[in-house]
C-alpha cells in the first residue's frame, strides 16, 4: 500500500432508524438498521476496487455514504486529503466534479424528457465547465463510449439498455472526474451486452486515468474488473486481498463458501456447486459475536461472542486481511475450482469449423447423460 | 436421467409462432420455435432479453394474453395437441399436469393472504378435498421445499418471508398437484447466489421424489450447466440450437452460442478483455431479414442476409439453425432457391440473391 491513496474510508457506519415518522417518536420505537458497520479500506490511485456481496450486505449504502448520497452517520472518508465528512454542502458540490457515479438501472436513471445530449450537458453546466464548447463535447463523449454523435437529440427510449448505460457512462465522464463510483452498472443487462461495458469501462480507465469503485453482487464480473476486492457481509467487510489472492486463496469462510456457490458455465464444475444453509439474518437483529456465525460451517461456541475485526492474515501477502477468529494462518488453495478448459480457443471464432477435439458422442461422459 | 433417443417425449413442440398486435407494430415474439421435453429430465431454454423465450412457456399453457395471439403451430402433451384443448380443458391441465412457476415471488403472491390460504387454495382448486386435508397437505408441502417450521410459518403472509422463502412457497404451491412437468421461468433471478443454489437443492429433489420432467428457462449459462440434461438455445423467437448440456459446452455449434460462452466473464479466468458478441439484441417488431442473427455474426455470408435456416440435425441427437455450422451440410441450390422464396421476402434479400443465383 503507498501512503498516499486517493480515498481513504476508516470506521465508517451508516445507521437507518425507524424513529424518522412522527407516529414512531411518539410510539418510541427506535429500531436501529446497521447498514454499515464501520468499514475501512483505501483506494490507491488508478487502481480498480470491487465490492462485492449479497443483497443487504451494505455494499450500495458504503457507496452513497462514500459519496455523502447517504449523509454518513459516523467515521472518515478522505478523498485526496480532504475529509469529505466534514465539508459544507457548499464545498461537496465543487467535489463532485472530481467524484462521479454510474448507476445500476440506465432506465431509471436516466431523465427520459431529456434528450440524450441535455443528459449529458447537464453536469457541465451545474459545474459552469466547458462553456461555449459544451455541444462540442457532448459528440466527443458519445463517440468516447461508442455512441453515434448524430444520436444526441434522441431520448433514452429509443436506446437499448446497452446503449443506455453507455449515456450513464458519457454523463459521469462529462466533468472529466478523477473517481468514478461504478454501482452494479452491468447487472440490468443481458450478457451479450455486458461484456461490451466491461470492455469499455476498461478502456476508459485507461484513458483517462480513473480510479474506480465498482460494487457488484458477481464475482465473475468482480474478477474480470477490479485489482483488489473487498467481501461484505451483514455491513462489514469480512475479507479484502487483491483480487488473484482472494480468488486462489480465499480465507474467509464466507467467501469460499460464496465462491462455492457460484454455478460455473462448465457442466462438471457447476454440478458440485457447494450449498451454503440459511439465509443472511436480519440487520434489525443481527447475531452476536460474528455476523457469519450463524450460517459458518466452521463456526465454534467463540464465535458466538467474540465479534473479529479485519486483520492482516499471518503469512499472506499483499495486504490480505480476514475478520474471522479461526483465520490463524494463512491456507493456500480453497479458491475457485477450475477446470481445464481453454476458452480462448474451444469457443474462438477461428476454431468454428473445427473438429470436435473432445468426446461430444455421449460415451461415458461424467454424468452420464446421452446427447438426448 | 436422461432419456432414450427413441422414447416418445412427454412435451412436443414444433413451429410455435405467437405474436403481438401492438400500435408499435408487430411482435414476433416467438418465430416458428422447436424442442421436445423427455420423462424425467430437465430441458433448459436459454437466451437473452427478447429470445421469446418466456413467451414461448405461455404459449404452451395458452396464457398469452390479448394483443397476442398463437398464430400456429403444436404443442403436443403425451400425444395431445394442447393448442386444440378448450379453456376448460386447459384449466384441468394446468396445474394438475403442468405446473408453471413464476419469477418473481413478491408479485406472485397476494399480500393479504396467508402463505398456506394461497397453497390450501391450489390445492382445492384442482382436488375435491376437505380444507383440514388441504391444510395438512400444505404443510407438508412446505416441509417439501424446506421452510422451516411449516407448521407455524403455514398461518404467516408473505412479507413475513424472505425471498429465498417466497420462491419456496411458490415452488410448493406449483407442485401441490404433483404435476408431470414443472415449467420454472426464471425461478432465481431475483435471488441471492447462495440462495439460488438452495432452491436448485430443492428442486432436485423434488423432481426426484415427484418424477418431474422439468422445462427451466433462464439467461444464466452457470444455472443451466449445473441443472439441466439438455439445452436449448433460443436467440430472436425460435431456438438455434439443441445439445446434451456436455456436448453444447464442449463444443456449441451455432455462432450464437458460441458467441454468448466467449462473452461470459469466468471465475476461473482473469483475462482483462471480454470477448464481446457485437451489436445488440434483436428488437421483435423488426427482426433483421435471413438468420435473424447474421447482423452481429462473425461467419455471416450473404445467404445469411436472405435464406432463415431451419433447425436441422448437424449430428446425431444435436441440432443447429445455421447454414454455416459444421455438418449442417445444405447444398448451395437449396440455399439460393428457398432464400429467394423465403416468406414476407426483406428488402435486402432480392439484390442479394439476384446476384448469387445468376
Amino acid at each position: 500500500m503507498s501512503d498516499d491513496p486517493l480515498l481513504s474510508v476508516s470506521g465508517l457506519h451508516k445507521y437507518f432508524t425507524q424513529n424518522d415518522g412522527f407516529i414512531d417518536r411518539l410510539l418510541g420505537a427506535d429500531e436501529t438498521v446497521k447498514a454499515v458497520n464501520g468499514v475501512s479500506f483505501d483506494i490507491e490511485r488508478g487502481e480498480t476496487l470491487g465490492l462485492v456481496g449479497e443483497s443487504g450486505s451494505g455494499k450500495s449504502t458504503t457507496a452513497r455514504s462514500v459519496l455523502r448520497l447517504d449523509e454518513p452517520t459516523k467515521g472518515t472518508v478522505s478523498y485526496d486529503g480532504t475529509d469529505l465528512t466534514a465539508l459544507s454542502d457548499r464545498e461537496m458540490t465543487e467535489m463532485r466534479k472530481r467524484i462521479q457515479i454510474v448507476f445500476q438501472d440506465p432506465a431509471s436513471s436516466l431523465n427520459r424528457r431529456k434528450t440524450v445530449g441535455q443528459i449529458i450537458k447537464q453536469p457541465m453546466e451545474i459545474h459552469g465547465l466547458y462553456e461555449g464548447e459544451r455541444d462540442a463535447r457532448v459528440d466527443e463523449l458519445m463517440e468516447t463510449v461508442g455512441l453515434p454523435p448524430q444520436y444526441s437529440n434522441r431520448y433514452p427510449h429509443e436506446f437499448s439498455g446497452g446503449q443506455r448505460q453507455r449515456v450513464g457512462i458519457a454523463r459521469a465522464l462529462a466533468v472529466d472526474p478523477d473517481f468514478i463510483v461504478a454501482d452494479e452498472p452491468v447487472s440490468a443487462l443481458d450478457v451479450s451486452i455486458q461484456a461490451q461495458i466491461l470492455n469499455l469501462l476498461e478502456d476508459l480507465q485507461a484513458e483517462f486515468d480513473l480510479t474506480l469503485l465498482f460494487i457488484a453482487h458477481d464475482l465473475s464480473v468482480i474478477r474480470h474488473v477490479c485489482d483488489r476486492v473487498a467481501v461484505m457481509y451483514l455491513g462489514e467487510i469480512v475479507e479484502l486481498a487483491d483480487a488473484d489472492e482472494l480468488f486462489s486463496n480465499p480465507q474467509h469462510p464466507y467467501t469460499r463458501a460464496l465462491l462455492g456457490a457460484i454455478p460455473q458455465p462448465v457442466p462438471e464444475l457447476a454440478r458440485q456447486r457447494q450449498v451454503l444453509e440459511g439465509e443472511v439474518p436480519s440487520p434489525l437483529d443481527p447475531p452476536s459475536g460474528c455476523s457469519f456465525n450463524p450460517r459458518c460451517p466452521e463456526a465454534t461456541e467463540e464465535c458466538t461472542s467474540v465479534d473479529p475485526t479485519l486483520d492482516d492474515v499471518a503469512g499472506a501477502t499483499g495486504g490480505h486481511q480476514a475478520a474471522c477468529i479461526h483465520v490463524d494462518e494463512f491456507e493456500v488453495g480453497a479458491g475457485v475450482p477450475s477446470a481445464a478448459q481453454d476458452v480462448d480457443e474451444r469457443f474462438s471464432i477461428e476454431n468454428f469449423d473445427a473438429e470436435p477435439t473432445l468426446a461430444t458422442d455421449g460415451r461415458g461422459r461424467s454424468g452420464g447423460d446421452d446427447d438426448r | 436421467m436422461s432419456a432414450e433417443p427413441d422414447e416418445q417425449p412427454v412435451l412436443e413442440i414444433r413451429d410455435l409462432v405467437t405474436r403481438f398486435y401492438t400500435d408499435e407494430g408487430t411482435v414476433k415474439a416467438v418465430d416458428g420455435s422447436s424442442f421436445d421435453l423427455y420423462e424425467g429430465e430437465t430441458l433448459g431454454i436459454v437466451g437473452e432479453s427478447g429470445s421469446g423465450k418466456s413467451v414461448t412457456a405461455l404459449s404452451m399453457l395458452q396464457l398469452v394474453d390479448s394483443p397476442g395471439r398463437i398464430e400456429r403451430g403444436s404443442v403436443r402433451y403425451r400425444g395431445d395437441d394442447l393448442l386444440e384443448k378448450s379453456e376448460a380443458e386447459m384449466r384441468s391441465i394446468r396445474g394438475n399436469d403442468i405446473a408453471m412457476m413464476f419469477q418473481d415471488p413478491m408479485t406472485s403472491l397476494n399480500p393479504v393472504f396467508t402463505v398456506g390460504d394461497q397453497i390450501s387454495r391450489v390445492i382445492k382448486t384442482h382436488q375435491d378435498v376437505s380444507d383440514a386435508t388441504a391444510r395438512e397437505r400444505t404443510i407438508e408441502l412446505m416441509a417439501d421445499v424446506g421452510i422451516p417450521e411449516p407448521t407455524s410459518r403455514v398461518d404467516n403472509y408473505p412479507h413475513q418471508f424472505s425471498g429465498g422463502m417466497r420462491q419456496r412457497a411458490l415452488l410448493a404451491m406449483a407442485i401441490s398437484c404433483e404435476p408431470d412437468v414443472l415449467i420454472a421461468d426464471e425461478p432465481t433471478t431475483a435471488l441471492d447466489v447462495t440462495i439460488e443454489a438452495q432452491i436448485f437443492n430443492v428442486l432436485d429433489k423434488l423432481q426426484e421424489k415427484y418424477g418431474m420432467s422439468i422445462i427451466l428457462i433462464t439467461h444464466d449459462l452457470g444455472v443451466v450447466a449445473g441443472t439441466c440434461d439438455r439445452v436449448a438455445v433460443a436467440y430472436g423467437g425460435r431456438v438455434v440450437e439443441r445439445a446434451g448440456v456436455d456436448a453444447l459446452f464442449e463444443n456449441p455449434r451455432h455462432p450464437y452460442t458460441r458467441g454468448l460462452m466467449r462473452s461470459i466473464p469466468r471465475l476461473t479466468d482473469d483475462t482483462d478483455r471480454l470477448t464481446p458478441v457485437k451489436g445488440d439484441v434483436p428488437n421483435l417488431t423488426d427482426l433483421p431479414s435471413g438468420c435473424s442473427f447474421h447482423p452481429r455474426c462473425p461467419h455471416a455470408t450473404a445467404e445469411c442476409e436472405s435464406y432463415d435456416p431451419e433447425l436441422r440435425e448437424v449430428e446425431p441427437g444435436r441440432e443447429a439453425a445455421c447454414l454455416h455450422a459444421r455438418g449442417y451440410n445444405l447444398s448451395k441450390s437449396t440455399i439460393e432457391t428457398e432464400g429467394v422464396q423465403a416468406d414476407g421476402g426483406s428488402p435486402v434479400t432480392p439484390a442479394t440473391d439476384g446476384g448469387a443465383s445468376q
